[in-house]
């Protein structure tokens, strides 16, 4: 039975190709494969106060030269939901040592969430965050930018590298001087973390997250952390050349592996399957 | 206090501070005036004589940040660099043109390089083909020049009839093929995924992937004349995922602590596991370490 049914589901599509095609009705529909793109400049997206520039509405926006970010001030300030970057290989830069976020929620008179926003192919340097989606709003809370995707983005920042509450992190590398991927839900895959100087500094901290297919490694291994992770599970990562490998308060590691002194540390209820932790 | 632990501390505590129209079905109205840029093929630097000149030893050098694409293939005589590159903050599209060199007389692909030793950073590459080269990309001299590039992508390239592959350090590599003769993929601290590596009239030093304290996941490594003592995957303190050497004498070779897991390594005579290194879920000929 089973080997006529599986026969039927060629032939059938063979039956259909040989019939004339046969179009809807009408005008076709939009693909948005074409779409209209709004470059990011000072016409379309001015800045304000403390960002070079701001997009209040929801589209498709993309670089066409690099963003220089003032001390202190935002590269890109996301003020919309739904909103898309294609940062075109450009990069956002700032002045190394002296603050300034790469991207991140505005930061407004209320606290305000935004969803569905898309990052990709750009990258960020010498601010002290590159990516944030949280943004604290004195006495109001906090602005976040809720399950957002970054992907395709190399950071080389002084403090954070990516900072996601929900969402998606693939293809990135993160260069930093503190700590690289922080995912406060979500999934972070196929990227890595170097911690470059002699401070403290962490590779990805994960709370009720996932990590997939990621790397660490340091400078100077001393007072460096590979993976942490709270409720949370990391599988296929690799953490060398830190002092600590793996760090885990409940949740699970598959597959893992690391070479540092302190491979694992963990609290509550943890479960390590196939790893190598010399 | 270990430092990780703090790191789980401040996860802790930043964790308790805690319209789409149907246009789908609509008919396409364009709006009014000149087609507006899409980004897509937006205004980048081609990569030519005027924008990106070479010197003694490129056919072109990128020296400043930027974001570049060829429109043309490249020939790359012997003893240059197809495209050299002097700046960090650099993203290179190839566009699906090929840079290519002359059989048999050497010339690398693209290349970091310096007149004084500097580490580059934030570098992509991406969407091409490089053929015919000593060496396909090079942005990791491991040190003996001290002129390299860190925090690198590389995805979508196909090098075919090189010397060598890529050599990279501190690299995210995804959706690479090559076929080489000596080393696909020589990689230190690095991530390789969905890649393969074939090597061609190799010999007893030839190796797919070879690796120090890097990961490779839904790798393929193989041989096309089965060379006595080449290797698929060489592992040095690192680990392979999901990946599968077949037709390599010597499929796997795990040492100072490596991990594979859900691998696939025939012949299994040839696989060499060190003590101190693990093997799991994977089918070695039934080799268990």
């Amino acid at each position: 039975m089973r080997p006529i049914i599986a026969a039927s589901l060629f032939v059938v599509p063979g039956l259909a190709s040989a019939q004339n095609l046969q179009p809807p009705a009408g005008v076709p529909g939009e693909t948005g494969r074409f779409g209209v793109a709004t470059e990011i400049n000072a016409d379309n997206t001015p800045g304000d106060a403390n960002s070079s520039f701001k997009i209040r509405a929801s589209g498709s926006y993309y670089l066409s030269r690099d963003v220089l970010v003032q001390p202190g001030f935002v590269g890109i300030e996301i003020a919309a939901d739904s909103v898309t970057i294609d940062m075109n290989g450009y990069t956002i830069r700032g002045f190394f040592g002296v603050g300034g976020f790469g991207i991140a929620p505005q930061d407004g008179a209320s606290a305000q969430t935004f969803t569905g926003f898309r990052l990709h192919n750009g990258h960020i340097r010498e601010v002290q965050d590159g990516f944030s989606a949280r943004r604290p709003i004195p006495q109001q809370g906090e602005t976040v930018l809720e399950e957002a995707l970054v992907e395709d983005m190399t950071f080389d920042v002084t403090r954070q590298g990516v900072q996601l509450d929900g969402g998606v992190v693939r293809r990135c590398a993160v260069r930093t001087l503190g700590d690289g991927v922080i995912m406060i839900g979500g999934i972070v895959r196929d990227s890595s973390v170097t911690l470059a100087g002699t401070g403290r500094g962490g590779g990805f901290g994960l709370s009720e997250a996932s990590a997939v297919n990621c790397i660490v490694r340091a400078d100077d291994p001393t007072d460096k952390s590979g993976f942490s992770g709270l409720r949370s599970s990391i599988t296929e990562c690799t953490a060398v050349a830190v002092a600590d490998g793996f760090v885990l308060i409940d949740g699970m590691a598959a597959r893992c592996y690391t070479s540092a002194p302190n491979a694992v540390q963990f609290l509550g209820q943890v479960s390590f399957f196939d790893c190598n932790f010399p | 206090m270990h430092a990780s632990v703090r790191f789980v501390v401040a996860i802790v505590a930043m964790v308790s501070s805690a319209a789409h129209a149907a246009a789908g079905s609509q008919p396409v109205r364009p709006p009014a005036g000149p087609v507006a840029d899409t980004g897509r093929f937006g205004p980048r630097t081609e990569i030519n004589a005027a924008n990106t000149p070479g010197d003694n030893d490129s056919v072109f050098r990128i020296v400043s940040p930027g974001s570049y694409y060829l429109a043309q293939n490249i020939s790359v005589p012997a003893g240059f660099a197809g495209i050299e590159i002097s700046s960090s903050d650099v993203t290179i599209d190839l566009g699906g043109f090929r840079i290519a060199g002359f059989f048999g007389e050497g010339g690398v692909g693209i290349r970091v390089a310096s007149q004084q030793v500097q580490i580059f950073t934030n570098i992509a590459i991406r969407n091409g083909i490089i053929r015919q080269c000593n060496r396909g990309i090079e942005v990791g001299n491991f040190g003996v020049s001290g002129i390299e590039a860190h925090n690198v992508l590389i995805s979508g390239i196909k090098m075919d009839l090189v010397r060598s592959g890529v050599f990279a350090r501190r690299a995210v590599i995804e959706g690479c093929n090559v076929r080489a003769r000596e080393i696909g993929y020589s990689l230190i601290e690095s991530m390789i995924n969905g890649s393969t590596a074939v090597l061609y009239d190799s010999g007893a030093t030839s190796v797919a992937f070879d690796l120090a304290q890097s990961s490779a996941n839904d790798c393929t490594a193989a041989s096309e004349d089965n060379a006595s003592g080449s290797v698929g995957f060489e592992l040095t303190t690192s680990r392979v995922g999901s990946s599968q050497a077949a037709g390599v004498p010597i499929p796997f070779r795990l040492q100072f602590t490596s991990l594979a897991t859900s691998c696939y390594g025939i012949p299994a005579a040839g696989n060499s596991v060190s003590a101190d290194s693990d093997v799991f879920d994977s089918n070695f000929g039934g080799m268990t370490p």
